[in-house]
């Protein structure tokens, strides 16, 4: 009884959530709610004694992501009035919404024992579950391979935070393209020795965003 | 019906010490820091001023709860709040005694991380609906600074979690009173958590996110009466939930060396709450000697130096651990004939 009313109580707040992140005209709004939604979500898998998958989403979705949606909307919107959006109806998505819900309902209903919410009495021991996770014969390959997803987004956010100068050296000392013939690279040319002056600034302010 | 009578009272009990703790540490504010500043303090009202606190919670329940024009009116009013509850969730993972714990989970620490990691973004909340530049630009700030110092704050974890085997707070109290405190072997890491919680509770020297001199109040500018009442009892808890957790992981929490934790019965609370404010004196003393960080150079401290050397500290203390748990008999045996029985 205690667990349906736990789960109700979740799911109204996720489905709320959900819908008015995808509906509200604000984007901050539908930022914190979608941060409303991974809370949520987060309740409802701890209830389910996924220790493990709840931290998960709190620690990664409502505080990573979280942070990084409003960080963005910060960067490109500085003020309430441009936070707005325009909230546009598209039967395609709707097709495609209704779609992907019946896929996941079908699949839920035809596992018997996912079609029924109870609390789990004892939850997962975490200690066995990390030997699963990183014992040979179990997930360590692709527990590696998502890492490898996380390598390269490492790589590009640190070229990115380069400043103009520096990839200019590395594309000289392996000697890709031929700088300095068309005009665009001209131009590029005249902006890092700009840039070299102000290298300071430049460094400093690509640190603190 | 047990299980939740219980946990309105633990939820209650939470609320009680929030509050004492909040007067508690107004008080030590105004008098460490006016130490450090070599001024009095307050000392009108009781003996050393010790009831100042009384007419500031009448000023503050008094004064006009006011909403800034064109601001975001909900996210206004519910800032305080998302900002109060995880710092009240937070707080039922810190063991104050043998079973006095109010959620004893085994992800204890991950679990006041992550919430913990929640409160910036009610910090954000409330700049952003406040409509005012100073509340914005302390709020972005929050922002850059928590995602800096998040990373080196969970990697200063993982040496007491190598050394305690668990992730449970409980678990790790316990297995520093069978050894030593784990600030003596990982005293860097100590060293990097306190920064960094330094840094998370918005203390001087790492406080941009409302440095006076140049954003008034920073996020809060713009809150008056009992919100701004909510923003800094929230502030001064989460200072003493990362003291405690401090205490919980480094200092031994609610154990004494060379004591039975098993006899320490009621004892046990009042040593963890001396323990935590003990830290938290630390954390004012560092507020009150040292000057303001500029923003990019926070930024560059945390990104350059504190990162590089807490992975790099973590790999060597990880390597040196298991050097040690490998050759800990013969290293026993030498300790014993060197002082005679003492390893």
């Amino acid at each position: 009884m205690l667990s349906m009313i736990a789960f109700g109580v979740l799911a109204l707040i996720i489905l709320t959530a959900a819908i008015k992140c995808v509906s509200s005209r604000n984007v901050i709004h539908g930022a914190y709610w979608l941060l409303l939604c991974a809370v949520g979500t987060a309740g409802m898998t701890w209830f389910l004694g996924a220790e493990y998958l709840a931290i998960a989403q709190l620690l990664i979705y409502a505080g990573a992501v979280g942070i990084l949606t409003i960080f963005t909307v910060m960067v490109t919107h500085r003020s309430l009035a441009q936070a707005s959006r325009e909230v546009k109806l598209s039967w395609s998505v709707l097709v495609l919404a209704l779609g992907f819900f019946g896929l996941i309902a079908y699949g839920v209903i035809a596992t018997p024992q996912l079609a029924q919410f109870t609390t789990a009495a004892e939850p997962i021991p975490f200690a066995e579950f990390g030997m699963t996770l990183f014992n040979l014969d179990g997930y360590t390959f692709a527990l590696e391979a998502a890492a490898l997803v996380l390598l390269v987004a490492i790589i590009a956010a640190v070229w990115w935070t380069k400043s103009d100068k520096a990839i200019k050296d590395v594309e000289r000392s392996t000697s890709i393209g031929d700088a300095g013939d068309s005009p665009q690279a001209k131009q590029n040319e005249t902006e890092a020795s700009a840039d070299e002056k102000d290298e300071d600034d430049a460094e400093e302010g690509d640190h603190a965003s | 019906m047990n299980a939740w009578l219980q946990a309105v009272l633990w939820v209650l009990m939470i609320l009680v010490v929030m509050l004492a703790n909040g007067s508690l540490i107004i008080y030590m504010l105004r008098k460490v820091l006016g130490a450090a500043h070599l001024r009095i303090g307050p000392q009108e009202l009781g003996p050393a001023g010790i009831f100042q606190l009384i007419p500031d919670i009448i000023k503050l329940l008094t004064k006009e709860d006011r909403h800034p024009n064109n601001s975001d009116r909900w996210l206004y009013i519910l800032a305080p709040i998302i900002i109060f509850l995880p710092v009240l969730v937070a707080f039922g993972f810190l063991p104050f005694g043998y079973r006095m714990v109010a959620a004893d989970i085994n992800m204890g620490i991950m679990m006041m991380i992550a919430f913990i990691a929640l409160v910036p973004l009610g910090v954000f909340a409330a700049g952003w609906a406040s409509h005012n530049k100073y509340s914005l630009i302390g709020a972005i700030r929050s922002i850059a600074a928590t995602i800096t110092y998040e990373i080196p704050l969970l990697l200063s974890v993982i040496p007491v979690v190598i050394m305690a085997g668990s992730l449970n707070l409980s678990e790790i109290v316990l297995a520093q009173a069978n050894s030593i405190w784990f600030v003596i072997p990982a005293l860097p890491s100590a060293i990097i958590f306190l920064i960094c919680a330094q840094m998370e509770t918005n203390q001087a020297p790492f406080d941009m996110t409302e440095a006076e001199g140049e954003l008034v109040a920073g996020f809060s500018t713009e809150y008056s009466a009992m919100r701004f009442g909510f923003i800094f009892l929230a502030e001064f808890a989460g200072n003493f939930v990362l003291a405690g957790l401090a205490v919980t992981l480094f200092l031994g929490g609610w154990t004494l060396p060379g004591v039975d934790p098993a006899t320490m019965g009621i004892l046990a609370p009042v040593v963890f709450v001396i323990k935590t404010y003990a830290v938290i004196f630390l954390f004012m003393m560092v507020r009150g000697n040292f000057s303001r960080f500029r923003i990019d150079r926070l930024a560059q401290m945390g990104w350059k130096r504190m990162i590089p050397f807490t992975l790099v500290w973590t790999i060597v203390f990880a390597i040196g651990y298991r050097a040690f748990q490998l050759w800990q008999p013969s290293l026993g045996s030498l300790l014993t004939s060197v002082f005679g029985g003492g390893g």
